[in-house]
């Protein structure tokens, strides 16, 4: 199948009081149509960043430098004009945000949210609007969706927010949905329900979504196909099976050990489930990374090696869909 | 019942602030019948115990207070000492300019300071930024009296375009409604200017204040997301929510913005409430300062309550509650 997103060695700089620091370091993936692309990582990693870039978000005050490619069928999202790239945005390339609470504009209804870039983007009557809008919101699972359109924003629960949000973002049928975090500020039940959503959306519509989180859980159940970021480079990729059953990458092969359920022996020998935190150390901060010359996890691996501090490691192909970036595999 | 229990409260306010000015105008030095008596050129003891019993001086402090409100309820704010005029008619004809004065001032300032401090946020570090900054801090730093007197001598001598005397020209009595009403908008530009200059500065300070911190919010991220224009995320997401504080801000300054009128009225000899207090006050007429400062209390009391009520509207988080 033709790749509907393609990011070429993407590369964002910063400039910050600290210098000018690499955010992202040589992103590359592509996404097929109607795919779920999970990306996983700690908190800093660059997983916002990436979603953020491909949006085209990012305060032009912060950016020093942006360098690649990411092709939109055959367009190059980097190079169309702001004006141009605005009819895709929210259109054909939608996001939702891992603030929930505050991604609505208070003072506006709900309907009036909805229905505003539905009148963005497609040819449609004020009333005709207003249709669609509650038929978005009946099928984010909202009840009573005819009176949702009056209400504003601090009348919805956390959960039914996002819910908007995402009637907000599949409201012209994006090609492309980009879901940063989308459960984070919400209670687990509501989390599943999310997700089923999510799941449903992407088979009715045939919508490809980038699922962003720091759980792999998560994209354990959801995801065709993961991406590990480390300090804003993808460590490991692969396929959902390789990355969960095969992960080469030391770091990925403890953030499996983090998944609670698949972790049997560690339950079975009565250990709470291991979490995200119990890998040692902390992501080093962006200003030191920019001086590193070896690997940006050398400081926490548990299998470090000479190499590791002073060469920093290419991407090796382990076969047709998996790649990591571990000095490991040279040998 | 919302609207009632603010009238009331409102009502309330206003008594005290009836029965505080009184009582602190009894504190002034002097006394009220010999000033009286002093403008009318002479001062027999006789004369004196007359002008005490026809304006009720004779009787306790607390009972000419209640004498006072039990007038005030019927509209009755006493005769003038110095006019010889019942100072409701004083009030009738002087609280037009004022209004007319001080509505101006808000229009212009809020007209011209509002998209100025957006303007500025938009590039929280840019050259337009550092003016707004610099304006705030001239215009909040420059005293009434003085950027006014400087009009007057600018406009009096230097290029003669804006009256900088009075309301309106009286050798158009005669004219038409049209030729009046430009003549009165021609006297009002430079009092207008020079009360609008201090609310200029702070509003455009605060509007960009307010719409820096508007446009980092989450919903901004999110109308950019849809793919709005960037006209469209920063005035209509944006300065709908950046607003708010700016009314808020307005409705209470809006005593503030009273008293100011006072200084402007009397450097531009503006016909209206406060160059009235003035000569009142140099006149120790009790019964006009009293009147004057109760309309004042009203008309900032009723301001706040506009205020809050355009802050209701324009924010429906809080259009439900108490
Ligand atoms: N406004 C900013 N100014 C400077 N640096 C920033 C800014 N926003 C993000 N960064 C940096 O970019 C890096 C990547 O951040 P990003 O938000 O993409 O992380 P993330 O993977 O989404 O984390 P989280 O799980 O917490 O959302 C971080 O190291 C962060 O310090
Ligand atoms: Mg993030």
């Amino acid at each position: 199948m033709a790749d509907l997103l393609k990011i070429e060695n993407l590369e964002l700089k910063f400039n910050t009081r600290h210098g000018i620091v690499k955010v992202l370091d040589n992103i590359s993936f592509t996404l097929k149509p109607g795919e779920i692309f999970g990306v996983a990582g700690e908190s800093g990693s660059g997983k916002s960043m990436t979603a953020m870039a491909l949006m085209r978000l990012i305060d032009k005050k912060l950016i020093h430098s942006i360098q690649g490619k990411i092709f939109f069928r055959d367009t190059n999202l980097l190079e169309l004009p702001e004006k141009e790239f605005r009819k895709l945005r929210g259109n054909k390339i939608a996001m939702i945000f891992q603030e929930p609470m505050t991604s609505l504009n208070p003072v506006f209804s709900i309907g009036f949210q909805i229905t505003e870039t539905l009148l963005l983007h497609q040819n449609l009557k004020p009333k005709e609007a207003d249709e669609k809008a509650i038929d978005l919101l009946a099928r984010v699972g909202l009840p009573d969706p005819k009176k949702r359109l009056k209400n504003y924003p601090h009348e919805l629960s956390g959960g039914q927010r996002q819910r908007v949000m995402i009637a907000m973002a599949i409201s012209c049928r994006p090609d492309v949905l980009i879901a940063d975090e989308p459960t984070t500020a919400l209670d687990t039940t509501v989390q599943a329900q999310i997700f089923d959503l999510l799941l449903d959306i992407q088979q009715e519509l045939n919508t490809a979504i980038i699922l962003i989180t720091h759980d792999m859980g998560v994209l354990a159940q959801m995801a065709d196909e993961i991406a590990v970021m480390y300090a804003g480079r993808i460590v490991e990729q692969g396929l959902r099976d390789q990355i969960l059953d095969t992960p080469e990458h030391p770091y990925t092969q403890s953030l499996i050990a983090c998944i609670p359920k698949v972790d049997v022996r560690a339950e079975a020998a009565g250990k709470p489930p291991a979490d995200l935190s119990e890998i040692a150390g902390v992501v080093p901060p962006l200003a030191e990374l920019s001086t590193l010359k070896g690997c940006s996890f050398a400081g926490r691996c548990p299998k470090v090696f000479d190499t590791c501090s002073t060469l920093k490691p290419p991407h090796f192909r382990l076969n047709k869909t998996q790649t990591a970036a571990c000095h490991l595999l040279e040998k | 019942m919302n609207i009632l229990r603010r009238v009331f409260s409102g009502l309330l306010l206003i008594i005290g602030v009836i029965a505080l000015n009184f009582f602190l105008l009894q504190l002034a030095p002097g006394d009220t019948a010999e000033a009286i008596a002093g403008s009318m050129g002479g001062a027999s003891e006789e004369l004196l115990a007359e002008i005490r019993q026809t304006y009720g001086l004779d009787k306790p402090v607390l009972s000419q207070l209640f004498i006072y409100l039990g007038d005030v309820i019927t509209f009755d704010l006493g005769t003038s000492y110095f006019y010889n005029q019942p100072v409701s008619s004083l009030i009738a004809q002087r609280i037009g300019p004022t209004i007319l004065l001080v509505l101006s001032a808000i229009f212009l300032s809020l007209c011209i300071g509002v998209p100025l401090g957006v303007m500025a946020a938009e590039k929280p570090s840019g050259g337009l930024s550092y003016s707004v900054t610099l304006l705030a801090l001239v215009g909040y730093a420059t005293p009434v009296f003085w950027s006014g007197l400087m009009f007057v001598i600018f406009f009096a001598s230097v290029i003669p375009i804006f009256p900088v005397q009075g309301f309106e020209d009286i050798s158009l009595r005669k004219a038409s409604f049209f030729v009046r009403s430009l003549d009165v908008l021609h006297h009002l530009i430079l009092p207008a200017i020079t009360l609008a200059i201090i609310y200029l500065a702070q509003y455009s300070r605060m509007a960009r204040a307010s719409m820096i911190e508007t446009l980092s919010s989450d919903y901004i991220r999110t109308a950019r997301a849809k793919g709005l224009s960037e006209l469209t995320v920063v005035y209509k997401h944006g300065l709908r929510n950046a607003v708010l504080p700016i009314i808020t801000l307005a409705g209470l300054q809006f005593g503030n913005l009273l008293s100011g009128a006072i200084l402007v009225e009397t450097v531009f000899n503006w016909p209206g409430l406060g160059r009235l207090i003035f000569d009142a006050i140099l006149a120790r007429d009790y019964p006009t300062i009293l009147g004057v400062l109760i309309i004042s209390s009203v008309m900032v009391i009723v301001a706040n309550m506009l205020s809050d009520m355009g802050y209701r509207l324009a924010d429906p988080r809080i259009l439900k509650q108490g």
